[in-house]
């Protein structure tokens, strides 16, 4: 009974943290971070999306920035272009999303592996070509300025303007929480597990009656949705896209954050997307460098330490609890049917 | 025992069921019937092809001619996933778990035609959804409870002893409520104990109803299990026969028999 | 105007034709597709072209980029690819993106972004058939690109080590068996398909010039090729790519150029879309 009492501690304490994380702007007083700590909140989004197909799925995708791309590019022209508000735009972009995602996923995910990772880069070279190209729809080069903020929030006599970067802190925070609560319900579902099941052996899990190809494809839908939302939630709060945001390179990073942070792990995409944007930011000015160091980290990653950071500290945590005494172990019905803690 | 030759109690029925890789008939012009509720074993040397038409019967290669019939449904173009949701479910010759999965967690996976891989119900914890899920947990409980891994059910299957991987296997398999069973020399590797085990576990397997169809090469197992045996060489049906008439059978002793007995 | 396309055609199809031949190699031996394998085209093209402003003769440093490409996929595989034999597919691809990433990067650090024109004996003389002019450089890509595919030829059937190649392809760990070592015929598989394919990147950089991303087109369609000819099939792959060539060369008259290469993008999914096991079907077999 220890036990329970324990979980509704961690519950306890774990729900005063998520309500201190909304005031963080009381503490943040440069303009700068709070913009990085935005940033880190959108790709985080983009992380989580991109590890529901890699970690938890054991697919890969190079052309997530694509479809980060496309979510911001149609929050972006029905903004400028129909003065639709980032209400209405949010939905769109990521239905849009998700059905290219489809289509992407359907295409790529039939026969092995590499097809996915070649016919995700060739679509998010076609997108690239399509943003830089449509100058009449997406601005060419020069992309799209003026997007309008979401319109202000009436509670009451309390009104929530959308202004300055430490408004849009909570409703970016919500999004990520959103984005973690629907990851959880999908990898604690027998959809999820079916997931867990193909990654892990897909000849296994399709002689125990799970559709490989069609599960695959929704899963991929769902990922690319994710990079939908992520890109509303970018155009609205940047206010600007262009083509030069979207490509190989942004695909690249998003994967460099999954492998970091450990896939397969929510705590790790949130971690890789902290590491990844604060290091994106600092490197700004020699992006040769920078890319050179992702690459270089994916490969020592997946060599040497798979599943990443969290990975790492999972393994000390299972080294620490052989060593203390076998306490009695909850049942699985509790726990136990997730890869989380 | 008596086995009832009527047609009609046939559960799969293979007919002239031909493969070849790269110009090598690994399955040749195959036809048997697997009867309801025996324990069918498929023997013959290595390389005589008895991993490929398991491969054949639950849909994993395609054949380049002939059929397979379950329950008097053609299944022969049906895709593995499918076959396994008709109820025939198997064990693998090199186990194949998944690395990551506690063993409840492997036989959850069992399950999955029945918790549904549909996503919507999961996502708003409907009742019959709740339902299903419990309902599962407690069939698996039971499956656990059955081959003897409840104990070790929070464990990583993978780290398992050798004879529990099997058992995980096993009980995985049996988690889709299979009415017909292939497995693909369940006992390779174990030692008399383990054998004598899987064995029992076997025979109370079909107890419940549970057609088995079995590749093993330990004839003493073989003998005392079955009561139904094909004895395939080159892909071809050499014999078959109740074990007393296999185990007289002068093409099978020239065959195979006679390598067996060296070794024992 | 028609048979300047097809000659265009013929030329950049026998490019993807070298490049499939490295993907489809490799494919053989392991069941994996060298994402990096573009890099390696554009490895040897730097190389060379480095050679070159040491005043290095064209031959020599033509070479030299070809002996630098075949050293650079033997050194992949060495340094990352053998070390990860038992790792899961997934993490290998992810490897060799990485992998892919770090040397276009290298490059960019290096040599800089700027396109360079790589020299060639032939480039500013042409034959004249027939009223038409026929620049000496595309004829010289397709005579060198048929003598690869003869001494392919040869070296698969007419070699032991060809054979043994041959065998790996049938099965890996039967060759193993057999007492041939399988990590050396992946290592020689690998040397010569990066060989051919760094080959390829050189042949092209008098005409399309040489950059640090210009592998990632040339990978992608070779790739494509490689898919059309059927994953594994070598001759597959050597047509399909003279017919993606040839398709993109007529297609991209019609096309404003600012989507050129989006032709050989759309034709790949549309190929993984409709055959994904190839137009001369070579049926891709999950091991069991």
């Amino acid at each position: 009974m220890i036990q329970t009492n324990k979980t509704v501690y961690r519950k306890f304490l774990l729900i005063l943290g998520v309500i201190a994380l909304f005031f963080l702007p009381l503490a943040v007083t440069n303009p700068y971070v709070m913009y990085v700590i935005n940033l880190i909140l959108i790709y985080t989004l983009l992380a989580l999306g991109l590890d529901l197909i890699v970690g938890y799925t054991g697919q890969v995708s190079v052309g997530h920035g694509a479809f980060f791309g496309i979510g911001a590019y149609v929050a972006a022209i029905l903004s400028k272009n129909l003065g639709f508000s980032f209400w209405v735009n949010l939905p769109l972009s990521i239905i849009l999303t998700a059905l290219i995602g489809f289509i992407i996923g359907f295409i790529g995910l039939k026969l092995i592996e590499e097809y996915l990772v070649m016919a995700t880069l060739a679509f998010g070279t076609i997108i690239w070509l399509v943003f830089l190209n449509w100058t009449d729809l997406t601005g060419g080069p020069m992309g799209i300025a003026g997007i309008t903020p979401p319109p202000p929030i009436k509670i009451g006599t309390f009104e929530f303007v959308f202004f300055q970067y430490q408004d849009y802190y909570p409703l970016l925070l919500l999004f990520v929480f959103l984005g973690i609560l629907v990851t959880r319900l999908i990898i604690r579902s027998g959809f999820g597990r079916a997931c867990t099941a193909i990654r892990d052996d897909e000849l296994a899990a399709q002689s125990m009656g799970i559709p490989v190809f069609k599960t695959k494809v929704i899963m991929f839908t769902i990922s690319a949705a994710f990079c939908g939302a992520a890109g509303a939630l970018y155009a609205h709060f940047l206010r600007v896209v262009s083509p030069e945001t979207f490509t190989f390179s942004m695909s690249v990073t998003i994967l460099t954050m999954v492998m970091i942070g450990g896939q397969g792990s929510i705590a790790g995409a949130v971690i890789g997307a902290s590491i990844l944007t604060v290091s994106s930011e600092a490197l700004r000015e020699t992006p040769e460098l920078r890319m050179i160091i992702y690459g270089f980290l994916i490969v020592v990653m997946i060599m040497f330490f798979p599943k990443g950071i969290m990975g790492l500290f999972q393994l000390v945590k299972r080294r620490l609890q052989k060593r203390t005494i076998q306490t009695p172990e909850t049942t699985p019905e509790k726990e136990g049917l997730s890869y989380e803690h | 025992m008596s086995i009832d030759l009527h047609n009609d109690s046939a559960i799969l029925t293979i007919q002239n069921l031909s493969k070849s890789f790269g110009g090598v008939k690994a399955v040749n012009n195959l036809s048997f019937s697997v009867l309801q509720n025996n324990i069918h074993a498929i023997i013959g040397p290595n390389g005589a092809g008895k991993s490929t038409l398991f491969n054949l019967i639950t849909g994993v290669i395609k054949p380049d001619m002939g059929n397979v019939q379950f329950l008097h449904q053609d299944i022969t173009s049906l895709r593995p996933d499918k076959i396994a949701q008709h109820g025939v479910s198997r064990t693998f010759q090199n186990i194949r778990l998944f690395p990551d999965m506690t063993v409840f967690e492997t036989v959850l996976i069992g399950t999955y035609q029945f918790t549904g891989g549909n996503l919507l119900p999961a996502f708003f914890r409907t009742k019959t959804f709740r339902n299903k899920e419990s309902e599962a947990k407690e069939r698996i409980e039971e499956t656990l409870k059955f081959v003897g891994l409840w104990d070790v059910r929070n464990e990583y299957a993978a780290q398992l002893s050798y004879g529990n991987q099997r058992r995980v296997e096993i009980a995985r398999a049996l988690a889709t409520n299979p009415h017909l069973l292939l497995l693909d020399e369940p006992t390779a590797g174990m030692n008399q104990k383990e054998t004598q085990e899987l064995m029992s576990l076997f025979s109370e397997v079909n107890q419940q109803g549970i057609t088995i169809l079995i590749i093993a090469h330990d004839m003493h197992l073989v003998y005392s299990l079955s009561n139904q045996i094909t004895v395939i060489n080159f892909g071809e049906k050499l014999a078959e026969g109740p074990p007393e008439v296999i185990q007289n059978h002068p093409a099978v002793l020239e065959a195979y028999m006679g390598r067996a007995e060296t070794h024992a | 105007m028609f048979v300047d396309q097809l000659i265009n055609g013929i030329v950049l199809g026998s490019i993807y034709a070298l490049m499939a031949i490295g993907y489809t190699m490799v494919w053989n031996v392991l069941r994996f597709i060298n994402f990096a394998h573009g890099e390696v085209y554009m490895g040897g093209a730097f190389v060379s072209l480095y050679l070159l402003l040491l005043d290095t003769p064209i031959w020599l440093a033509y070479l030299g980029g070809v002996c630098a490409g075949a050293f650079l996929g033997y050194l992949m595989e060495k340094v990352v690819y053998m070390r990860m034999r038992k790792a899961p597919k997934l993490n290998l691809l992810i490897a060799a993106i990485g992998i892919s990433i770090v040397l276009q990067n290298v490059a960019q650090y290096i040599w800089g972004a700027t396109p360079e024109r790589l020299n060639s004996p032939f480039l500013s003389k042409n034959f004249t058939i027939a009223d038409m002019e026929i620049n000496q450089h595309y004829v010289f890509i397709i005579i060198l690109t048929i003598l690869v595919m003869i001494v392919l030829e040869l070296f698969m059937n007419r070699t032991l080590m060809g054979k043994a190649v041959q065998a790996a392809s049938q099965d890996i760990n039967a060759t193993q068996l057999m007492g041939i070592n399988a990590n050396k015929i992946i290592s020689i598989t690998f040397a010569i398909g990066s060989a051919v394919g760094a080959l390829a990147g050189i042949l092209v950089g008098p005409v399309f010039l040489v950059y640090p991303t210009m592998g990632v087109f040339a990978g992608l369609k070779g790739f494509t090729a490689s898919v059309m000819g059927g994953m594994g099939n070598i001759p597959g792959a050597m047509i399909a790519g003279l017919l993606l060539g040839i398709i993109e060369s007529f297609a991209a008259g019609f096309i404003s150029s600012g989507y050129r290469d989006a032709v050989a993008m759309v034709i790949l999914l549309f190929i993984l879309l409709v055959r994904p096991q190839g137009i001369f079907g070579k049926i891709i077999q999950q091991k069991v």
